[in-house]
């Protein structure tokens, strides 16, 4: 649900608003996908840049016109992400800046998931292979 | 997002692979002379072609495009776990030969469930097999679409019409050896696909450098502690054994195989399967390494190829996923067809009807469900693919009540019942507190409880001989 409305930007006369369609993300397996649209389709095809502002030193994540981005594989933490308009060599932020949560699964539930996984996988392993032989 | 191949290349591409499966699915099926000929290719499938269907229905779209996105979703467990899926393949091995040896004659899984279990497990039964079937033949129409859409350029409705209906011609024409033929053809082609597809990323990103990469911009990938891929190893495995136990297109193949092949079939399908998804998810860990963009992770994949390969890349993948659509949906309608004709027109509404008639009902009835599945792929609902995700608790729930009625005696029908009621329940509820990597192992286990608590404390004295009764 969009949640913040974003600064504007200009194109070719119209003003255009960018917002990401959150503001807060949360992740429990350390993937989640970022997306952001315009307020009119005569903004779509913009270039924007995506940057990382935290944790550690600002790093450009994306930079193009498409609209979605698919982030995995990120350890437990707080990530803060801010779209830029880059007219000339001014950076301009548009929108707020929106912020994911990962927090992963305890290890023991992971584990306990695995446990029950393992024993179904073997229970079965037997009736089938016992079951065989005796047929 | 920009098409990477051009609106003609893809027609041209279309036209000459859906020609190529209608003809050969029409040679295939000229000499089909009745019911067995049509629906289980006469019976006696031999043994490279029993293992090319295995092998090739089972290198669905799943594999092609959701292996690379389990690898970007889940790292190199999610790989190793994809693998897994094989386990399905290898253990129905030994039952595909128990259930030939006793019954020689029967059609579909839904025999199997109304002999063994009666009437009320039997319609749960056909409840969870007719919502997953539909859920994946919707599943892979649109996937279709979508990914011509995306790699082309053409229109979502002509692409995924296009795939249907081909499907549809040539299954119609030639029944169940028009499909395992065509397998046979897509299971090389999809091979040949992969392989050149690791084979370019490698050259494009060695091992060291993708590790490097990864380690810096996604290392959840790498560790083997990560929780999430921890918790969804059993589970994908356990969602293939469902998916394999209980799917009719893998009792009907059992049926099909020649005596004394189902077991070799299914056994070197189910190895020669095993690094197929680490072959074709792998290319996603190179992601980070060749900076490439990824808007959706089950575009990971395509995405890889056509930046590596450019052009030339993108009809590869263009080429394998058709064939891998190709190779599933076919099996995937013949295999439904029968279920319906044979369950639920022949032993609910015709009971009299003769071979003929139900030769008839089998190709109206595989007209019907291409039908009712381009109609819902053309509402182009995003939460159908959810649907098949959602499907994993159900279909594992049946792993218990099958497994164990093919060996155990004791094993009776108000516990299967329940079992099956009860496991697709708790999975289902394990799916939205937890997550989609949870469903199919909570559904199975909760099964396997209750099968094995009814089996001993009111044990049944089932007798084999029942299960030829009536074909």
């Amino acid at each position: 649900m969009p949640l913040a409305l974003g600064a504007q930007t200009e194109m070719e006369g119209a003003a255009c608003q960018w917002m990401l369609e959150s503001d807060t993300i949360e992740s429990r397996n350390g993937y989640f996908q970022l997306q952001w649209q315009a307020n009119t389709a005569e903004c779509e095809g913009q270039t924007l840049a995506l940057y990382q502002l935290q944790p550690g030193p600002q790093r450009l994540i994306y930079k193009g016109s498409n609209t979605t981005l698919f982030i995995s594989g990120q350890p437990a933490g707080q990530y803060v992400y801010q779209l830029y308009s880059e007219p000339g060599t001014a950076k301009q932020a548009v929108g707020q800046q929106l912020t994911v949560q990962v927090e992963h699964y305890p290890l023991w539930t992971a584990f306990s998931y695995f446990g029950i996984g393992l024993f179904v996988f073997i229970g079965t392993l037997l009736l089938i292979g016992r079951g065989d032989r005796t047929a | 997002m920009t098409p990477f191949i051009s609106t003609e290349t893809a027609l041209i591409i279309l036209g000459a692979f859906s020609l190529l499966w209608i003809v050969f699915g029409w040679y295939l099926g000229r000499q089909n002379k009745d019911l067995d000929d049509y629906m289980l290719a006469g019976r006696k499938v031999g043994l490279a072609m029993a293992t090319a269907t295995a092998m090739a229905t089972w290198v669905t779209s799943n594999t092609t495009m959701v292996a690379p996105q389990f690898a970007l979703q889940m790292g190199v467990w999610g790989m190793v776990g994809y693998s897994f899926g094989s386990v399905g393949l290898l253990l129905f091995a030994p039952m595909a030969r128990r259930i030939r040896t006793l019954m020689p004659h029967a059609w579909t899984s839904g025999d199997f469930m109304r002999l063994r279990y009666g009437s009320l497990a039997w319609r749960i039964f056909l409840g969870i097999s007719g919502l997953y079937a539909l859920a994946w033949l919707v599943s892979l129409g649109m996937a279709g679409g979508l990914l011509i859409e995306a790699l082309s350029g053409l229109s979502y409705p002509i692409g995924m019409s296009t795939i249907l209906a081909i499907c549809v011609l040539y299954t119609l024409l030639g029944g169940l050896k028009a499909v395992i033929g065509t397998d046979l053809i897509q299971t090389f082609v999809i091979l040949i696909g992969i392989v050149l597809l690791g084979y370019f990323t490698l050259t494009h990103a060695s091992i060291e450098i993708m590790h490097e990469a990864l380690l810096q911009k996604r290392p959840e990938l790498l560790n083997l502690l990560f929780p999430a891929a921890i918790m969804f190893l059993f589970n994908n495995l356990l969602f293939g054994m469902g998916e394999i136990f209980h799917s009719n297109v893998w009792w009907s193949r059992a049926f099909a195989f020649g005596e004394g092949i189902g077991f070799k079939a299914y056994l070197t399908a189910g190895l020669l399967w095993i690094p197929v998804p680490i072959a074709a998810g792998f290319v996603a860990l190179a992601i980070p390494a060749l900076n490439i963009y990824i808007p959706r992770p089950d575009m990971a994949g395509p995405l890889v190829a056509a930046n590596i390969m450019g052009t030339g890349g993108s009809i590869m993948v263009f080429i394998v996923v058709f064939s891998a659509l190709a190779s599933s949906l076919d099996s995937l309608l013949a295999a439904t067809s029968d279920l319906v004709t044979e369950d639920i027109y022949h032993k609910h509404m015709r009971p009299d009807a003769s071979p003929a008639t139900l030769r008839s009902a089998a190709a109206w009835i595989t007209v019907l469900i291409g039908i009712v599945t381009w109609l819902l792929c053309l509402l182009k609902m995003k939460t159908l693919g959810e649907v098949l995700l959602l499907s994993g608790s159900l279909v594992a729930s049946t792993i218990w009540p099958i497994a164990a009625g093919l060996y155990w005696q004791r094993t009776n029908s108000t516990g299967v019942s329940i079992a099956m009621i009860a496991g697709s329940l708790a999975g289902l509820y394990s799916y939205f507190a937890t997550g989609w990597y949870t469903a199919a192992l909570t559904g199975a286990f909760v099964s396997m409880l209750i099968v094995l608590i009814s089996s001993w404390l009111w044990p049944a004295d089932f007798e084999w001989q029942r299960l030829k009764e009536d074909n």
